[in-house]
């Protein structure tokens, strides 16, 4: 047996209400169990408690109990797991204690007292198995995100733990890098038979990889099931298992390879009919342009003379591996960072040059973490300020507020918001100066199908009364949903800026799911095709 | 003799950290028991060619330039004391400086004055030792980290190592917080320059700083820290003919010096009367012992790749 959970409820201290509640289930040796659930519903908490860190570092009230092999969290310190529960946090960065990759593999064997014969035999199959031969004896600073992740991975792997617990292991990762990190934990479950618990949002990237799903609901009480099962009639799903639900299919699909199969008829009707253009007008003076931009890191190049346009009302999705340059580029056009080269125009000023309340008029910009913009201790203080800052009449930014997350209280510190909450929050303050320029960098991080809808149908009103935005994501489906244009862009050099529907469909790496299960025909979203069926 | 040593060690390895350190630490007394500048000069170029043949790694074994800069400035600074604020002496009197009046309980202390050749040749004396000191500590930690000293260590002052390894990202990630938050108030239509723009951008700062030690204390936690076991060391640097060569050669080159000394053919800087230096032989030995590391030690693995990703 892998993991289980008995009777578990968990209520973290000073809080009104349990995070979870009577959790009762088993997750067997060398199955792959995905977690779900909505933002901020105790996903991580329930993966905490499989090692104890939850409740022994946070404290709080616990009922039941949770057995790995035998041992219980009651009476096991979290370290007294190191040798049974590898867990990989959310940012692997913060879990370092060395700086070079073979120190950090071989910390936990270290810890466990394990022999340097051992640990030299293990170091060897571990680096074989995650892929890490040439990066063992690099430092770790110059790894890139999916390096990093695998690093994670390989740390806690060599005390052979029965169980790897990950933490949306993949939402800073472009589309490749996180393919190589589900390979290679796809390769663990069948190879190695450990049992992986892994919590995600983007369901699209792991589900075909899931023998059974833990979904978490709002009220803390939890379901165990088959992908299948839950699926069938989930809410909020990725865009194949909608397309399914809409259009009947049964079973539902869970790979883009099933779907296919059942999508013979619907590619033949849709043979004869066009996805709806999306048109932007090309404007004389579009309000983002960069034109042959340079930023130099030191000796790397960030952005490579590096020339872009988004006109009036246009949505541009920038996409591209990680490290090839979006954030400079979003930077520089925030007038955070100055090019060393070329011109940057916002509005046709230079953003640069802009100071005091012209900024926040003339840009909009949500950072990655979206906290970074908040300044007062309570949501009503924060749209007060924002008011002030940008001349508006009282109530402004309240009122968009409760547009955006109806459920936010007045009282509450911006800190205690959940991410999606903290994003709308971001959004208000933002959009309240109504800025003829938008930028978002990766804003989909940490939502969930619901949270990105809201946000897609945000930004289109802002599109819609002629704004430029301009959204750098890794999430293609968000893309599909979303974008006018699309600009990949590599080594800081722009790659291709053409239509959503060139660009996604064209691309294997970066086509949404519905266009791999209609190719070769350019679809995008799952509106599109159900609308064009019935048509 | 190189090829000797080598013989059986022609690996690309780390030589032991605690072989580099009592080098080091060999040199460093050199140069600091000695009166003669030549001497301190030869270590401050033992130290150099340690950086440059075996700190293949570092960011700043590339150029030495700015090593010497810095010895230099440290040469300069202590020079510029002496020559302001020291005890007046010497015959050979160079500039007369603006002379500050002082308190009479203040005696022998002087602002200015008289400016003489021998204040000047004391003041670059110790600064020169000041400086050939400076740089063999720094050829110690491009050759073996700090944290890879206390990481060599038996269990306890392993942990040593992990802090300072941790204390070494900490720097860069608050000025990397600081960056944002700045940036973040600047488009929410704040000033970003001012003591009070940067006290309110220190509370976020020190929040994140707070929040990354919590999740790197629940990882560590995670991984076995504090578990009731002996620790172990993964690959642990072995001690071989090279380590002890290393270890002897600074030991050695103290020892000659003091050798000198107490023979009386010494040879120092004298300044009354004025007396230019000479290099006798335990000196030029001196010199030679610490030396010989940055030849008979097998070369340093890189860690970076050519360009970072």
């Amino acid at each position: 047996m892998g993991v289980r959970f008995e009777h578990v409820s968990f209520t973290y201290p000073d809080a009104a209400a349990p995070t979870l509640q009577d959790v009762h289930l088993a997750v067997g040796e060398g199955e792959f169990a995905l977690v779900v659930g909505e933002t901020g519903v105790g996903k991580s908490t329930l993966l905490r408690l499989i090692n104890g860190t939850v409740p022994h570092l946070t404290g709080g009230l616990l009922a039941g109990d949770v057995v790995v092999r035998g041992h219980s969290i009651r009476d096991t310190q979290p370290n007294g797991f190191a040798a049974l529960v590898g867990v990989v946090p959310q940012d692997p960065v913060t879990s370092f204690v060395s700086d070079v990759v073979e120190d950090e593999l071989a910390y936990t064997m270290e810890r466990l007292g394990l022999s340097a014969a051992t640990m030299r035999k293990r170091i060897e199959e571990t680096v074989d198995v995650m892929g890490l031969e040439s990066l063992r004896g690099q430092a770790i600073r110059t790894l890139s995100g999916g390096q990093l992740q695998r690093v994670a991975i390989a740390s806690v792997l060599v005390a052979h733990p029965a169980i790897l617990v990950l933490d949306e292991p993949t939402s800073a990762l472009d589309p490749s890098s996180a393919d190589d990190v589900l390979a290679a934990l796809q390769r663990l479950v069948h190879d190695v038979g450990i049992t992986v618990v892994i919590s995600e949002h983007r369901l699209e990237r792991v589900l075909q990889y899931a023998d059974r799903v833990i979904a978490v609901g709002n009220n803390g009480r939890v379901r165990i099931e088959s992908p299948r099962a839950i699926m069938a009639n989930a809410a909020s799903a990725p865009p194949i298992i909608e397309l399914a639900q809409r259009l009947g299919w049964d079973p539902v699909p869970l790979t883009v390879r099933e779907a296919r199969a059942s999508a013979v008829a619907l590619r033949e009707r849709l043979l004869d009919r066009q996805p709806p253009l999306r048109l932007v007008q090309a404007d004389a003076e579009p309000p983002i342009r960069l034109d042959r931009a340079t930023v130099r890191y030191g000796r790397h190049t960030a952005l490579a003379e590096l020339s872009l346009a988004v006109n009036r009302g246009e949505i541009c999705v920038l996409m591209g591996r990680n490290g090839a340059g979006k954030s400079t580029l979003l930077r520089a056009l925030a007038g955070s960072l100055v090019p060393q080269a070329g011109q940057v125009r916002v509005s046709g000023l230079d953003p640069a040059r802009l100071s005091g309340s012209e900024v926040p008029r003339h840009i909009g910009v949500v950072p990655q973490q979206p906290g970074d913009l908040l300044l007062g201790s309570r949501v009503a203080q924060e749209c007060r300020e924002a008011d002030h800052d940008g001349g508006l009449a009282p109530g402004s930014t309240r009122s968009l507020l409760a547009l955006l997350a109806p459920e936010i209280d007045d009282d509450a510190h911006p800190r205690d918001l959940s991410e999606g909450q903290r994003l709308c929050l971001a959004l208000a303050i933002v959009l309240a100066s109504e800025p003829q320029v938008l930028l978002l960098d990766e804003p989909t991080r940490g939502l969930d199908y619901a949270g990105k809808a809201r946000l897609r149908d945000i930004l289109q009103r802002a599109a819609g009364v002629g704004a430029a935005v301009l959204v750098a994501t890794h999430d293609v489906e968000f893309a599909a949903e979303l974008a006018h244009t699309v600009a990949v862009i590599a080594d800081g050099e722009l790659v291709v800026h053409g239509t959503a529907a060139n660009v996604l469909t064209t691309s294997p790496l970066f086509a949404p799911q519905v266009s791999k299960v209609l190719a070769p025909q350019h679809w995008l979203t799952v509106n599109e095709v159900v609308e064009a069926w019935h048509a | 003799m190189t090829k000797l040593l080598l013989h059986h060690d022609r690996l690309v390895r780390w030589l032991h950290p605690v072989a580099w350190w009592t080098w080091a630490v060999g040199a460093a007394s050199a140069a600091s028991i000695t009166g003669n500048p030549l001497v301190m000069l030869g270590i401050s170029t033992a130290a150099l060619l340690v950086i440059m043949k075996r700190g293949a790694s570092a960011p700043w074994a590339a150029s030495v330039v700015p090593l010497v800069q810095l010895a230099g400035i440290v040469v300069f600074a202590r020079i510029l004391m002496q020559a302001l604020i020291g005890a007046p002496m010497g015959t050979h009197i160079l500039l007369h400086l603006p002379q500050a009046p002082l308190p009479g309980w203040l005696t022998g202390v002087r602002l200015g004055g008289p400016l003489t050749l021998e204040s000047l040749l004391l003041g670059s004396l110790e600064g020169l030792r000041f400086a050939a000191v400076l740089l063999c500590i720094a050829a110690a930690s491009t050759v073996a980290a700090p944290s890879r000293l206390f990481r060599s260590l038996p269990s306890r002052a392993d942990d040593v190592g992990t802090l300072l390894i941790v204390a070494g990202t900490l720097v860069p990630h608050l000025v990397q917080d600081f960056r944002r938050v700045s940036a973040a108030r600047r488009l929410r239509g704040r000033h970003t320059r001012g003591v009070r723009a940067a006290a309110a951008s220190l509370t976020p700062v020190v929040d994140a700083a707070l929040e990354r030690s919590m999740q790197l204390a629940a990882s560590m936690f995670s991984r076995g820290y504090g578990l009731d076991v002996r620790a172990t060391h993964h690959r642990p640097d072995p001690w071989r003919a090279a380590e002890t060569a290393v270890a002897a050669s600074g030991p050695v080159s103290a020892a000659l010096v003091l050798a000198g000394i107490a023979l009386g053919n010494a040879s120092t800087l004298s300044i009354a009367p004025l007396q230019w230096p000479t290099l006798p032989l335990s000196s030029a030995l001196a010199i030679l012992a610490a030396c010989l590391p940055a030849f008979l030690t097998p070369e340093t693995p890189t860690t970076d790749r050519p360009e970072p990703v």
